[in-house]
């Protein structure tokens, strides 16, 4: 059994759809901040990116902190994303050439899928020749942009 | 006194359109939210085109909305602008969600990095809610038992009684996880997320699954909703369902993860754990539509 308070609250609601009740007001308030939110941080990031913006990356390799294990060497190093667009494919290279001079003696590849901009990745470069008597050098040697 | 019950009326059924919406985005986009494309294309998609793929699901939804509706109402006019620019952003909160409680929108991440991700994961979530009264039925008139009142419904609840019912619901549920686990199981990104996930996230995955299992089934008012809350079978009250649905669920995934070799014997089982939780989600949204499909 319905009352006749209910029916009138129940035929109001059902108005709500002509006007609007103050809860699709806070609804409809609450989604414009959010849309708006995420519309204001792209327009921010759009204008405050520069003309012509590249990526770039630094890589650093932190030598002080080598594993030996067995026969193998564990260096880990850290590539970031210091440019102004993101980039996707991030293949760095690294070289190891003796402490004298002369060819690298070990190279090693390691493609990231993705380094967004001031986003960085660690690994580990595993190698056979001991750091102490090598230079260990890291460049990214190709990447793609959106 | 009519006023103030209108009012609480409104709120009530204002939360039941964005639950229903919410739910029903996440039956359309989890999917998605689950490939590391849409990982990569968030971090790297310039600013711009962010901006533009907002207005692209802004007009898709508004499409959708003319077409179908997510409210309860009738709407119309500028209902109709309203009711899109809600639903993209149910879409871009549900989407924040997901990809917070899946590890890809950590503390600390450029800003840029989360809102990309978030719209490339909201336009499908968008689609879902927009067209969530089409998605599945409403509640009041699936079957034949449901449209005919109180009777039916002591019928239904006579009949949630009787062991083939839960049987049906219980192979419902292994049916709609086993069609959401075989497009993800194959795929590296469930190890990806189960290796790179906090430990600590893992629970609170637990627990959103089981919020929006509960939601779909529960609050958001689709098919079967009355029925399911009237009966009173073991499995029907609605904590017990939902807790055993996804317990089956769970097997289901872990069953799909095996079968594609995701895991086996040597695996160890702490990485076994979080694959089957990662996997657990979209295997409980598909238990949960599957058991509104009977």
């Amino acid at each position: 059994m319905v009352s006749a308070g209910q029916d009138d609250a129940e035929d109001e609601t059902r108005e709500g759809r002509n006007g609007w009740t103050i809860a699709e007001r806070t609804t409809f308030a609450v989604s414009v901040l959010i849309v708006v939110a995420i519309a204001s941080v792209a327009i921010v990031q759009h204008f405050s990116r520069p003309a012509g913006a590249v990526a770039a990356f630094e890589i650093s390799i932190a030598d002080d902190l080598v594993e030996r294990r067995q026969d193998a060497f564990h260096i880990p190093f850290t590539i970031r994303n210091v440019g102004a667009v993101g980039a996707r494919e991030v293949t760095a290279r690294f070289e190891v050439v003796p402490a004298a001079g002369g060819q690298a003696v070990d190279e090693v590849s390691v493609t990231f899928p993705v380094l967004p901009v001031s986003g960085s990745e660690t690994g580990m470069l595993t190698i056979t020749d001991d750091p102490a008597d090598h230079v260990i050098s890291g460049r990214v040697e190709s990447y793609l942009v959106p | 006194m009519a006023g103030i019950a209108a009012e609480k009326g409104g709120w009530q059924q204002e939360a039941e359109d964005v639950v229903r919406g919410m739910t029903g985005g996440l039956l359309i986009g989890t999917p998605l939210i689950y490939t590391s494309e849409v990982w990569t294309l968030g971090a790297t998609i310039p600013p711009l085109q962010v901006l533009l793929l907002l207005v692209v699901a802004y007009a898709l939804n508004l499409g959708c909305v003319v077409w179908a509706g997510f409210r309860q109402g009738a709407g119309g006019g500028a209902h109709h602008f309203s009711d899109a620019l809600e639903t993209t952003a149910l879409a871009i909160v549900s989407a924040g969600l997901l990809l917070v409680v899946l590890y890809r929108i950590r503390l600390g991440d450029p800003l840029g990095i989360g809102v990309g991700r978030i719209v490339v994961a909201a336009i499908p979530i968008s689609l879902g809610i927009a067209i969530a009264n089409h998605l599945i039925s409403r509640n009041d008139s699936r079957t034949e038992e449901e449209s005919d009142g109180e009777g039916a419904q002591q019928s239904s609840t006579s009949l949630a009684n009787v062991p083939p019912r839960t049987l049906l619901e219980l192979g419902a549920t292994a049916a709609g996880a086993l069609f959401f686990c075989f497009n993800i199981a194959p795929t590296e990104e469930v190890r990806r997320l189960a290796t790179e996930l906090p430990e600590l996230y893992l629970p609170a995955l637990i627990l959103f699954t089981l919020l929006v299992t509960y939601g779909i089934v529960f609050v958001a008012d689709f098919t079967g909703q009355s029925r399911r809350r009237a009966s009173s079978g073991l499995l029907q009250h609605p904590a017990t369902e939902t807790a055993v649905a996804y317990l089956v669920s769970l097997v289901v995934g872990a069953g799909t993860l095996w079968l594609f070799g995701q895991i086996g014997p040597g695996t160890d089982w702490e990485l076994i754990y979080a694959e089957v939780i990662v996997i657990g989600l979209p295997a409980a949204i598909g238990g949960a539509a599957g058991r509104l499909a009977v």
